[in-house]
Parts: structure tokens; sequence; C-alpha cells
């Protein structure tokens, strides 16, 4: 062993240890790092470090936080990860600076005559709480994946079991909503079945939609650096535009907006019309479904025949015509899926979600799995990926959706709510069964004044930014900042377009200055643990809801106390109620773990259990299901639905569906057909405009444009386009170009030749830019069951603009 | 199917990408370079689409692709010229190198362990041609260009992100960043005399040629080139040692 330390050395790292932890952090009332153990945690140096999952995507990597002196110095890649492997990407190397951008938000703001000025919190609390107590049916919610799941779990109690009021939905409704109905209306219940494990061992991964090599970037390696160990792995990439990922693909399909509708189908009919369908799979544990009149999640019933029939329509040549990829292609494609020998994977994220027909393009997706039987076995899987840190842990499984409860519950399902309001202690009746406005309906009941119909008078918004990522901001975001009694409530990092236009702005603790819990992915519970302060007054948004929670029980407000009379959020330590809505206290408990503790029972009913708090702090997360075993340990389940692995398939199964909507164990396989887009290139229009994101930067961008080494790399938004359109409209690389669309417009420079290749007709911006917010132009027509908008395709027109004019 | 070597280990995986860049530059230079043919699918012409079919991985390192696709092509052997070779005696590092050194390599970090900034423009969409530079390093005119740190990782772009703005886009002022990073302390020795440890994380720096061996900064060049076995004398240092919490091996955090 080399390296080994010796006895004196770790009794000195131990005392240090002991020593750091108890430190108090600051001396102005803030509360001490909380007294804690994590097995993790070893002080080296001076320096202490930590894990914790990264802030940004929904991969779920781990890295080693190092801290000296209370801040953050460095970061590792954690090799003790099984997402990550020591391995992170550009963002996460750089994620411990995201903490430091000079303009951090360190107290409450308050609009007065225009100008936002400094409050106590205090008095912050005050306001909200009016609000409140304004109009409780009128006040909502609008909260994120990157909600920690205690966080996101006190907004939803809050607001369901404190308010009676549904009206709370996250930014995950624009991000992945259509995977989950594509979820539910196949299998019955929410995420995906396979995992990680999956690109380890596929012969095949097939991206739809997705690119990555830039945003995804640890799976990809994941995959691609098999081949430097001389293992095969063909990739075949469905796209729009040339990007990254299609420069490592062995096949690239480029097809037409709305193509994939006609791609899937198409492969659909051929493994049929070839007979290559796994007919025992398909026999044993499938079952098929067609769209129903009037439409509806789980359709309608359909025999194999009728599905042969209507499939029938999908051929090679059909296909092509609809999506431009050659019929050749498809057929090469079909061959793949119909080789049971081989492994296949697919992947997809926001180019299948952000789609009029979302929903039926995820169905459709696992059609094809299922069809073909690559499904269930390690390297064959329908793999949705997700955006966000806790898209999945938080918004899926706590169900902060406006129609949702804990645990996969709805609100519309009597059965539900009782077993909610016994699990809350609240009084029967508590819960409103009906579900509150999803996002896109939130944010346009906000901007519609009062006297027509607007009954929205108050969103608080935390942890996101949708004044940049809202679709169609002229219509969804803006016009409600011009209406008098429509208040806005920001609880963020950094000013953002949000803050910018906000009536009460709150500052909050991000990442490893406050303890969380996260979900990615592949069903991984992740936790981590304050490790500094955060910046002047800026608190927990967990404490912030709960700070409010308090202010209401104060004031008598009836829906803050549970049957007994008892606060909703009262945590008690040796029979003593603990003042946790006073900050100084706090962290005198853990109150995400009691949080936790109080969720986990809720996630039984689908067979999402989660092990206890501390089994998350000594791992490097769990998939969930996690079930105890007779030793008592706690063990994962990589491989859901699969007699091998999974522990609620029924003994002797080789499969078991066991949430399946038809009550019989089976998956269904849809037939969802071809529908055109909401919105075409025209005359008037005559350019496709894609949005979407770029290595360097996540989402809005609050985070990584304050980081040095990110925005250097990419320093703003930019229109991609083919060199041939560019030729048409006279400009240059750099050169300005006004992109107009039926809603909006914006100028930007043209980058030709840059990080992705757009075909002829077709213009890609990126949407992590402030100050060139494309979503002023882009559509909200959404899709009919998930209501999440496309932002992947609308109309367009260019027009060159003299390379004087306007500056970003 | 394509049928790919079968390579085991990354001492094989290095020499086949060596060969593989070897045969290239001479394919390059003779002019008698074509992309190879292999047995299996292959992409054929596409009318109705303008994508090129992607290359195979046995292509990746010999094919460049795009508009600057030939400007390497006399240049890579130019470099290799001038590095310097094993046997030629290399003086110890100055303590002026040395800070010259740090300085210089602490300009493209964030931290001690954050991966190098790359200071020069790249090709934003086209394979990375990293390895025809960064595979063995070269150095020219006074830059050099060092050989990677790690076994080849396909994705470089994932994790190395050029340093200054493109000419297409302005850089607009960035918000002040107050994060100070953790800086390179010197190795420590268990005696005057005795051999430091890594003053820097060992994970993904297994080549410590790429920093201390004949292309490096003067600073960082190891006086003793001719000795190849590192890690027999200089052990990994305990700050990015991951093993010693108490869920790794030594079990430390069992005894709090």
């Amino acid at each position: 062993m080399k390296n080994q330390p010796t006895r004196r050395e770790l009794m000195k790292r131990a005392a240090m240890i002991a020593a750091t932890t108890v430190i108090s952090e600051r001396a102005n009332g803030a509360p001490a790092l909380p007294a804690r153990y994590s097995p993790h945690l070893r002080v080296v140096d001076g320096v202490q470090w930590d894990k914790a999952p990264c802030r940004f995507c929904g991969t779920g990597c781990h890295v080693q936080v190092g801290v000296k002196d209370g801040k953050v110095v460095a970061i590792a890649g954690d090799r003790q990860a099984e997402v990550n492997k020591g391995l992170l990407c550009v963002k996460g190397y750089h994620v411990g600076l995201a903490l430091y951008g000079k303009d951090r938000l360190t107290q409450p703001l308050l609009r007065q005559d225009g100008k936002l000025v400094p409050i106590s919190w205090k008095k912050a609390l005050d306001v909200i709480a009016d609000r409140v107590q304004k109009n409780p049916a009128g006040f909502a919610f609008y909260g994120s994946g990157q909600w920690t799941i205690p966080e996101g779990y006190a907004a939803n109690k809050f607001m369901k079991g404190g308010l009676s009021n549904n009206h709370i939905d996250p930014n995950a409704r624009l991000c992945m909503a259509s995977a989950v109905t594509g979820f539910l209306s196949t299998y019955g219940v929410d995420e995906p079945a396979g995992c990680y494990d999956d690109l380890d061992a596929c012969d095949v991964v097939v991206f739809w939609g997705n690119n990555p090599a830039e945003m995804h970037p640890v799976l990809f390696s994941r995959i691609v650096d098999r081949r430097s160990r001389g293992e095969t792995v063909r990739i075949v990439d469905i796209t729009t535009r040339t990007t990254r990922s299609s420069g490592f693909a062995d096949d690239v399909l480029l097809m037409k907006p709305q193509g994939d509708l006609a791609i899937a189908n198409g492969l659909l009919h051929l493994l049929i019309a070839r007979g290559t369908y796994d007919k025992e799979f398909v026999e044993k544990y499938c079952a098929f479904r067609g769209e129903s009149d009037p439409p509806s999640l789980n359709g309608k019933a359909i025999s194999f025949e009728d599905f042969k029939r209507e499939i029938a329509e999908y051929t090679p040549a059909y296909v092509e015509q609809l999506s431009g990829v050659p019929a050749r292609k498809i057929e090469e494609l079909a061959t793949l899926f119909g080789d049971r020998k081989l492994k296949i994977t697919s992947l997809w994220c926001m180019g299948v979600n952000q789609h009029t027909r979302g929903t039926a393009m995820n169905a459709l997706i696992h059609g094809v799995h299922l069809l073909s039987g690559h499904f269930g076995t390690p390297g064959n899987a329908p793999t949705s990926l997700t955006g966000q840190p806790s898209a999945c842990g938080t918004v899926r499984e706590v169900g902060t959706l406006s129609h949702a409860l804990p645990g996969g519950r709805v609100v519309a399902n009597e059965k539900h709510r009782r077993q909610g309001e016994d699990l809350w202690r609240v009084p029967h009746g508590r819960i409103n069964a009906k579900p509150g406005y999803h996002t896109v309906e939130l944010w346009r009941n906000f901007s519609t004044p009062t006297e027509k119909g607007g009954d929205i008078h108050t969103i608080w918004v935390q942890v996101t930014n949708p004044g940049q990522t809202l679709p169609n901001t002229n219509e969804l975001f803006y016009p409600s900042r011009k209406l008098k009694d429509k208040f806005l409530i920001v609880s963020d990092v950094y000013p953002t377009e949000t803050t910018l236009h906000a009536d009460l702005v709150l500052p909050s603790a991000m990442w490893v200055e406050k303890n969380g819990m996260v979900g990615n992915s592949e069903r991984r519970t992740q936790q981590w643990f304050k490790m500094v302060a955060p910046p002047g007054d800026a608190r927990d948004d967990c404490w912030q809801i709960i700070a409010v929670a308090r202010r209401l029980f104060d004031r008598g407000f009836a829906g803050m106390k549970d049957k007994d009379g008892k606060f909703l959020f009262a945590v008690e330590e040796n029979g003593k109620e603990v003042p946790i809505w006073d900050y100084r206290h706090y962290y005198d408990v853990n109150v995400d773990r009691s949080l936790f503790e109080e969720y986990r029972p809720w996630t039984r009913l689908k067979h999402k259990d989660l092990a206890p708090y501390d089994e998350y702090v000594r791992a490097h997360g769990l998939r969930w299901p996690v079930v105890q075993q007779p030793d008592s340990s706690w063990r994962e389940t990589k491989f859901r639905f699969s007699g091998f692995d999974d522990p609620y398939v029924a003994k002797g199964k080789t499969y078991d569906f066991y949430h399946s909507t038809s009550e019989d164990g089976r998956a269904q396989i849809w037939f969802h057909p071809y529908a055109a887009p909401p919105e075409a290139p025209d005359k008037d229009f005559p350019f496709w405009l894609c949005t979407g994101r770029v290595l360097e930067h996540w989402h809005s961008g609050s985070l990584t444009m304050r980081i040095p080494q990110l925005r250097r790399a990419m320093p703003q938004a930019y229109a991609e386009m083919h060199p041939m359109d560019a030729r048409t409209l006279g400009v240059g690389n750099g050169e300005r170009l006004r992109i107009r669309s039926r809603r909006g417009e914006l100028e930007l420079p043209v980058w030709i030749g840059g990080r992705g290749a757009p075909p002829p007709g077709t213009v890609f911006v990126p949407f992590f830019d402030e100050s060139l917010l494309i979503n002023r132009v882009t559509l909200d027509a959404h899709d009919p069951f998930s209501k999440q908008p496309d932002y992947k395709k609308c109309a367009v027109a260019l027009e060159r603009l003299s390379t004087e004019a306007g500056t970003p | 199917m394509i049928r790919r070597p079968n390579l085991r280990g990354a001492t094989s995986t290095l020499a086949f990408v060596g060969a593989v860049l070897a045969i290239a530059l001479i394919g390059f230079v003779t002019g008698t370079h074509s992309r190879p043919k292999h047995a299996g699918y292959q992409a054929q012409h596409e009318p109705a689409s303008t994508v090129a079919a992607a290359p195979s991985y046995r292509e990746l390192t010999a094919t460049r692709w795009g508009a600057n696709a030939g400007m390497y092509d006399l240049q890579v052997p130019a470099l290799a010229l001038s590095l310097p070779t094993a046997d030629q005696p290399v003086a110890p590092a100055s303590a002026a190198d040395r800070s010259a050194a740090l300085v210089e390599r602490g300009r493209l970090r964030a931290y001690t362990g954050a991966p190098p900034v790359i200071p020069h423009a790249i090709d934003e969409r086209g394979l990375p041609g990293c390895l025809a530079c960064h595979g063995k390093g070269a150095v020219a005119a006074g830059r050099m260009a060092p050989m990677m740190s790690h076994v080849v990782m396909q994705n470089c772009v994932q994790c190395h992100v050029p340093s200054s703005v493109r000419p297409e886009l302005k850089e607009r002022s960035l918000v002040e960043n107050t994060f100070v990073g953790l800086l390179p302390a010197a190795g420590k020795r268990a005696w005057n005399g005795a051999p430091p440890t890594m003053p820097h994380p060992s994970f993904m720096r297994e080549r410590c040629n790429s920093c201390h061996g004949v292309g490096a900064w003067a600073g960082l060049r190891t006086p003793h080139l001719e000795r190849s076995n590192c890690q027999q004398c200089h052990l990994p240092s305990a700050l990015w040692d991951q093993r010693t919490g108490q869920g790794g091996p030594l079990g430390l955090g069992a005894q709090l």
C-alpha cells in the first residue's frame, strides 16, 4: 500500500476533522455548519473534502468539493461515483466557481417606487404572508427541477397541504413533462426501466434528437471511450442538424423537423412487415394501444391486427417523404432493431420532449424497443435523459406538478388525496381535487388582467428563471409586469431577467451552501451536506418556505396547522419543537433528513421505495426501488421490470410491468400517427428556428455565464446557419441578422461553420444568453397531454442588418 | 459491422494511435493518403442529405475534416524535429524557471486539478484533431503543445474549452468572479533529499512526461529523463487521495 498514513497522521487528521466540523462559521447570527457525520469527509493540509452531486444537469455526476477557510477552492471528479467514475465535463470541473460571481444577491429586495430596495427578512416574510392572505386561491408557486427533494416536498406540502391550492408547477414542465406522459402511457408508471449501465453494454446506441457530446458529456464519453478500449459501439444519430455528437456517429439520419414521428412509425412497420419483431416478447408482455376519441392519455386498446393495419402506411418511401431521411437508412436502422443479437439503447432528451407530439414520440420510442424486444436486459433500454439535477427526484417523484401529489399520486384521485391527507396529518378535504394551472396556463393567467379573468395574483418563483426560459415571453411573462395587482416574488442567487422584473427578490443559498438531495436520470437519489456559508443574508429556499408557513401559522392561518393544531413543518428533537423557522436554529437539526423521512412512506405506492436518509449519506446515490434485504442491508435496483433484478417482479416471471395500464402486466405499444407541426415555414416566414444548448452553458446561463472559463469559451448567443443561406442573405460570419417570428424578434450575430451545422432552411440559436432572449421569438404551442411547449421548431424570417447596426 | 482490433490496455491503445498517426503523416506528406475502405456497412452517396458519412474509429486520428483539414499536414514532422530527446542532458530547473512555469501553468487553470483551457482556436465541430499535436507533444517557435497527461479520451472538448473569444462572437464584460483556486504547493519531502510527493492530483495525470518530460516547460522538466517508473519514488499526495475517507479502503472515518 503506497501512501499508507501512519497512526499518528490518522489521529491528527481525526482531530482536525472533529475541530473543523464544529467551528462556528460566521459571527453575525448565521447558523454554524451542522454537526454532522459524513463518512466521506476528509481533511488534508487544511482542505476539507466531501462528496456532492454536481449542481448542473440531470446526469448526476458526483464531485469532490475541496473547502479551505470557508470557501470552495477545488473540485475533483469523484472516483467512487458509479455515474462518472472520476470524470467530469468542463461545467462540472468549474462548478465551484458558480458560487463566487461578484453580484450574488445577499439581501431581500422590495420594489418601491419602481426600484428594488433592501429590506429585512422579517419584512419580506410579512409581505409574502400578506400576499397569501389576500386570497390564498390566487397565490401560485413556480418551482424547478433544481429544487432539492426536501425543498420541493416542502413547497408541495405548503401549497397542496397548507393552502389547499394546486397552482404549483415547475420549469420541468418545459423540460421533461412529455417523458413522464410517455412513460405513464406505456408502462403505467414514470421513469426509465434501464440505467446508465446499459451504456457500458450496448452494441448500438441511438440518439433521438439528442446531442449528448455537449449536453450529457460524461454519458457520451462513457459510450465513446469504450472505443478507446477496443470495444465496438455503433452510434446512430437521428437529428435535425449535425452536431459534435454526429461527428462520432456511424450513421447520421438528418431529418426534417417532426420527421422523428415518421421514422419511429417506419421502424414499427418494417419490424412487423419483415417479421423481425420479437414475437415471444410481444405475445407475453405487450398490448397494443391507439389514440381514442376524444384523445386521452391512455387511449384505447387495439388488437395486433389493428396495429398492423394502421402502421402499414409507414413504408420506407412514405417515411422518406415525411422525414427527408433516405428510405435505405430507415431500412438499415430497422435491420439493427430486427437483430435480437445486438443490444440497443436509445437516448433522448429535449428534441423528443419539447415537441407538440412529445407524448406520442416518447411512446413510439418505447414501442420500437418493446416490439423489437430490445428491452430489459443490460444494454437493451429506451432511456430518456433529464436536463436538471432533480427533474426526476423532485418534480416527478415528489410530484411538484399542478395535478400531482408525492409518490406518483394525482389530486384528482380521491383515494390518493385521502392517503396524502393522512400522511400529512391534515383533515380530510384539505387537498383540493381540482388540478391547478400548468406552466403555460399559469403564466398566461398571471399576465391576464384580474378583471378579464386572470385569477392568479401572485407567483413565487424559486430556483428558476422564467423571464428567460418561458416560451413566447412577450405574451406569457412581460404583460404581467405592467399590471399593478400582479405580484412577482423571486428567490434566486444572482440577478436574472426574472429578478429584474420582480416585486420582491429573496437571496438564496445554493448547492453546497445548504444541505440537499436530488434524483438523476437513472432513478438515483443523491445526498450532500452543507459545506460553506451562503453570502450575506442569503438563506436556504427550504427555510424560506418554512418561515413563510410559520408566519402564516403565527397569524392563525388554519391551513398551516395539522389536524392536531400543530405547525405543518414542526420538527421535534427530544420531545421539544426546534424553532427551525428562525434561521439561527435552522441547522440545529437536519431539516432535510426530517422532511425526507416524512416523504419516504409516500414512495411505496408506485414501488419507488427510497432508503433511509443515512443510506444516502453513505452511498454515492442509490437507484430506486431500494429494498431492504434479509441481512438488513439496502439493495438498489438497476433494471426495473426485469425478473433477474427487480424485486417487485412476480416470482418466476422474466418480465412484469406491474403498473400496467391494461392491468395485466403488459406494456403498451402505441400507434400514434404522424401529425404536421403547428407552425411550418411559409412565404412570409421561410426558415425553421430550432433553439437549444451548448456545452459550456447550463440553461439560462445565470450560473455558467459568471464562470470566466465558460463565458470566455462561449461568450454570447449566435445564429447558426447553412453557408448557402448565409450567401443568399448576404451575411458573413459575425455579421448581424434579425430573426423575426409572428411573436417577436431578435438581432444576433451569425456564426457559420461553428459548433453545429444546420441544413439549408434552418437556423439554430442557443437560449443561454440573458442579453439575447430567443424566447421572445419561440412558440408556446404545446403537447395536449404533457402541456410541454415545442421550443425546437417554429417559422421565422431572417433579415440581414448592416454590420454597424446594434450591439448585443 | 466493422470489426475493430481488440486492443487491451492504454499502452497498446497508445501504440495503435501512434502507429495510425505515423501512417497518416506519411500519407499526408507523400500525397498518397486515401481514406481506408472497409468491407462492412458504409455510408453511401446521399443525394437527400448534406451530411458527410461519419468516419469509423479506425479513421478518427488519421482523418481531419472541414476547411482547415490540411493546415497541419506539413507542420507536425517539423514540430517533432524540435523536441529534445531523452539522451540529451537536462539541467535541474532553476527557481526562476520553476516559478515561471507555475505562472504559465496557472494561467490556464482555475485551480490545481482543473483541466487546462485551450490557448488556441479549435475546429468547433470537426472531430477533435487534438491528437495530432497533443498525442505525442510538440514544440515550435517557443510554443509548446504538451502531450496529453491521460489516456486517450475521445471527446477532448468535453473538458477542455478555448480560453479566448472566437472572432465571430464579441466578448462583453465579464461579471467578476471572486473564486480563489487551490494553488499547487511544492511536493512534500520526508527529509532533505528525499523524493518529493506529487503536488497535484495523480488521477488523469498518469503520463508524467506530459509536464515533466522532454517537451515540458523547463521549470517542470525532470533532471532525470532517463528514469521512467516515476511512481517508484514519487507518491501521490494525500490531498487528492480520495481513498482516505471512510468510504475508501483505508477506513479513516471509522475512527472518528
